[in-house]
């Protein structure tokens, strides 16, 4: 969740930013826009002025209406926009100028024309000014030029009156940054946080065991991307709980597998012990239908049973060791665990003539979950000695057990069995592979293996091959 | 017999001669010193130039036909003439026998509609009808829209062109293209006077073709827009050396400019008008205005006249004609042999104590109208 608030306002932070650059860029594309508005609005302001006022004007110039003249410049000159207005007479050459903004006539005469003109004088006062001629009806359908009508602006009008408005503009443009930024928010935590919340919900659950009631439901339309997230996410759902079923299985599997050999590595332990139990009671019983039994030898066969029976019995608690449920991690002697486990083997090892020797220091100890390393080596050796079966070489048919201490310790186990085919390198710790025959394994030894040492001890398992067989290390 | 049928013809006489009285007119009373004072109103616009004048001329002739001569200045709000008036004639303080007005910007029609609805009888003088207006003749449309008496406007207009052009070659004051430059001073462009006087410059303009119109300049009776108009005229059209006025306050306008401008009659320039106001005589004596046609606000003595005698009984109108009179104008010059025995109101107060203006009453003197000034200016 926490993930998902500093995602949330990271992106909120940099959406509020960026609000803040489109607001100030607003503000002044605004400006800009109401300041050429303004502009053109006085522009036309003074392109209007003769439809305005130029028919009386024209007939007070012409006829020398002094007084109306001048109540006509107080007309234009009471328009908002207009700092100054001039009439050429063409006829006497002559300039007539009102209000603020005065001329020279030299300058003005430069922009007389008898046809309407917008001028600007590049001048520091930003003036601008439109003239227009003046003409007069002399007679019926007879028009006679003979002045111009001038009036002035500036540019700094529209800048001034763009500039009061100013705060108006960035205040409009901040409440709609702010409005859009309370939709952006609702919008975003309705589209993608609420979705990804959602999923970081069921993907922090995955590591249950309970993948199968997991269920992404985002309530999203069809068409929005995140659907087809969901469908495809819901199908990885279904995949991962079949992979997590098809696990489980495989375990249950292990677990029986483990279950056989230990029942056969039992069988193995006990065959002699029953055996010679049996010879014991075959011998007590012929001596004692002889009569030859004598007292002291019935004693001594029947402390030689209880021997052979407290060795099976040592056996079976043994095993039980190896799959007790309650597992911890401990410091132990890693040499008396190596040593329990090859007596655990040793009818195995015993009866294929194989040597399990042992080059570990005494005093070498580990901190780990004991009980499942021993199951490990267990799996190691038991591949080591039907590798070295497997292989029938008389002469040599050792496995050898070192140790490598470092930062952490690697247990190196060399046997000098049939080792493992190149090609079959990387795949021999894959469920349900195996080179035996049949009768021997299901393949899935070396995948419990991989397992218990990946998930359980934490640590890692390397094979390799030399000349005479192969190398297993495991490094915890 | 005889005698018998004398006697009921004369019974008869004297009764259709006494019942037949109030049906002659509207308030007509049989001619009689001793009936009682008419009230008599004149309307015009302000007291100034040519009106005031004009209104003093009425005033001084009222007396002697027993007359109280009511003279209201309504100003040049032509709306203000129209509420003025309406106010004047509803008023029965103020409400004459009679009155007479002018066409002033063509508000004529709307002052009859007054009268008319009032039952006060009127007279127009001076300014009669633009072509544009439609209040049709006197007797007509408005029965009490008595009579009409008007100036020839168009021949003073004419005759002041002809002079100033006769009086321009005189001086020598053509341009550089040996032709008269002439610049022109209307009056207003609702007055039907303005008009006329334009149309006989016109005319005059027609038969002179070594003459050149630089402007005509919509001055509207106006002195000091005449003066502007004149500045603007040196700037824009330094040849023209001639300056046609409608009114001699325009042409005294046009001189006291030029004149502020070190600009000398006859030489830089000549100008001229029409009224021919007492005051412009010395001017056009001692050469500064080139000519002056008027003396025509006589005409209210004319209007007053007709109207008493109305009044009275003695209707001026004739079965077959309208009742529509031109009156003459005087001309004057520097070179002119007499003069008017006026050059200020004084002068006309002066002048009129010892004329009996009833003599010019057909009612009195049973002889017909002249509407001549000279008839009153008796050394003329």
């Amino acid at each position: 969740m926490k993930t998902h608030s500093s995602l949330k306002w990271q992106i909120l932070k940099k959406v509020i930013i960026v609000h803040g650059i489109i607001a100030i860029f607003l503000t002044l594309l605004q400006l800009k826009l109401n300041y050429d508005t303004t502009l053109n609005l006085i522009k036309k302001n003074l392109t209007s002025s003769y439809d305005m006022f130029g028919p009386p004007l024209s007939q007070a110039f012409y006829h020398a209406n002094l007084p109306m003249l001048e109540e006509i410049f107080q007309g234009i000159l009471s328009q908002e926009d207009f700092l100054g207005v001039a009439i050429y007479d063409s006829l006497s050459n002559e300039f007539i100028s009102r209000g603020k903004t005065q001329i020279d006539s030299n300058i003005l005469l430069k922009y007389i024309s008898t046809e309407p003109l917008f001028f600007e004088l590049n001048d520091k006062s930003n003036t601008i000014g439109y003239q227009s001629p003046i003409k007069i009806l002399i007679e019926k359908d007879k028009k006679k030029y003979f002045g111009n009508l001038i009036v002035f602006s500036s540019k700094d009008i529209a800048f001034k009156r763009n500039l009061s408005t100013v705060y108006i503009v960035f205040f409009n443009s901040i409440i709609k940054a702010i409005v859009l930024l309370v939709l952006f928010i609702l919008l975003f935590n309705r589209l993608l946080i609420n979705p990804l919340t959602q999923i970081n919900d069921v993907v922090s659950n995955l590591s249950s065991n309970n993948i199968k009631s997991l269920r992404l439901n985002l309530q999203t339309p069809k068409s929005h991307e995140l659907y087809t997230f969901q469908i495809q996410f819901n199908k990885l759902l279904d995949d991962l709980n079949y992979a997590q079923e098809q696990e489980r299985l495989l375990q249950h599997k292990s677990k029986c597998i483990a279950i056989g050999d230990m029942i056969g590595n039992i069988a193995h332990q006990w065959r002699q012990p029953i055996a010679t139990v049996n010879m014991i009671i075959i011998v007590l019983l012929e001596k004692q239908e002889l009569k030859t039994l004598e007292e002291k030898e019935l004693t001594e066969k029947l402390l030689e049973i209880e021997n052979q029976n407290k060795y099976m019995s040592e056996t079976i608690e043994n095993f039980l060791d190896l799959f007790k449920q309650n597992k911890k991690t401990e410091t132990f002697s890693l040499y008396q665990l190596i040593n329990s486990t090859k007596n655990i083997l040793k009818t195995k090892l015993e009866n294929n003539n194989i040597q399990l020797k042992l080059d570990i220091p005494e005093n070498i100890t580990m901190k780990c979950d004991a009980q499942n390393l021993t199951q490990l080596l267990i799996i190691i050796f038991s591949n080591a000695i039907d590798s070295i079966i497997n292989k029938g070489d008389e002469y040599n048919k050792n496995i050898e057990v070192s140790v490598q201490k470092n930062e952490k310790t690697t247990i190196v186990i060399k046997d000098y069995g049939t080792g493992i085919d190149k090609e079959n390198m990387f795949r021999i710790f894959e469920p349900y592979f195996s080179t035996k025959h049949e009768s021997q394994g299901v393949g899935l030894g070396l995948y419990i293996a991989k397992k218990l040492i990946e998930k359980s001890l934490h640590g890692h398992i390397d094979v390799e091959n030399h000349p005479n067989g192969a190398i297993f290390k495991i490094t915890i | 017999m005889l005698k018998y049928c004398q006697t009921r013809i004369a019974k008869l006489t004297i009764f259709i001669f006494i019942f037949s009285a109030p049906f002659t007119g509207i308030n007509q009373k049989l001619y009689s010193d001793e009936i009682k004072k008419l009230k008599i109103a004149h309307f015009y616009s302000i007291k100034e130039g040519f009106w005031d004048i004009c209104t003093t001329f009425g005033a001084v002739a009222a007396p002697s036909l027993n007359i109280q001569f009511d003279s209201y200045s309504y100003g040049k709000s032509p709306l203000m003439q129209i509420e003025f008036i309406k106010k004047i004639l509803n008023d029965p303080k103020t409400k004459p026998d009679g009155f007479i007005f002018h066409n002033f910007k063509m508000r004529g029609e709307q002052i009859l509609k007054i009268a008319q609805k009032a039952n006060v009888p009127a007279i127009m003088f001076n300014a009669g009808p633009t072509p544009k207006d439609s209040f049709g003749n006197p007797r007509e449309k408005y029965p009490l829209y008595l009579g009409l008496i008007t100036p020839n406007d168009e021949k003073a207009g004419y005759d002041l062109t002809i002079k100033l052009i006769s009086k321009a070659r005189e001086k020598n004051l053509q341009g550089k293209d040996g032709k008269i430059h002439i610049c022109i001073m209307e009056g207003s462009r609702y007055s039907n006077a303005a008009i006329l006087r334009k149309k006989g410059l016109t005319k005059a303009l027609k038969e002179n073709s070594d003459i050149v119109v630089d402007q005509y300049f919509d001055t509207n009776w106006n002195k000091l827009r005449a003066k502007d108009a004149y500045v603007m005229a040196l700037k824009r059209y330094p040849e023209a050396k001639v300056f046609w006025a409608a009114s001699d306050d325009m042409a005294v306008g046009v001189l006291e400019q030029a004149k502020i401008l070190g600009k000398k009659p006859n030489i830089d320039f000549i100008t001229g008008g029409i009224d021919l106001l007492p005051s412009i005589q010395s001017k056009v004596i001692n050469g500064d205005i080139a000519v002056s046609i008027g003396a025509h606000y006589t005409e209210s003595i004319w209007a007053l006249i007709l109207l008493h005698d109305y009044l009275h009984g003695c209707d001026f109108a004739k079965e077959s004609q309208l009742p529509i009179f031109k009156s003459t104008m005087l001309s004057l010059t520097s070179k002119s042999k007499t003069i008017l025995p006026i050059s200020s109101k004084e002068d006309i107060i002066k002048w009129a104590k010892n004329i009996d203006f009833s003599k010019y009453s057909k009612c009195k003197s049973k002889k017909e109208y002249s509407f001549d000034s000279k008839d009153f200016f008796k050394n003329l």
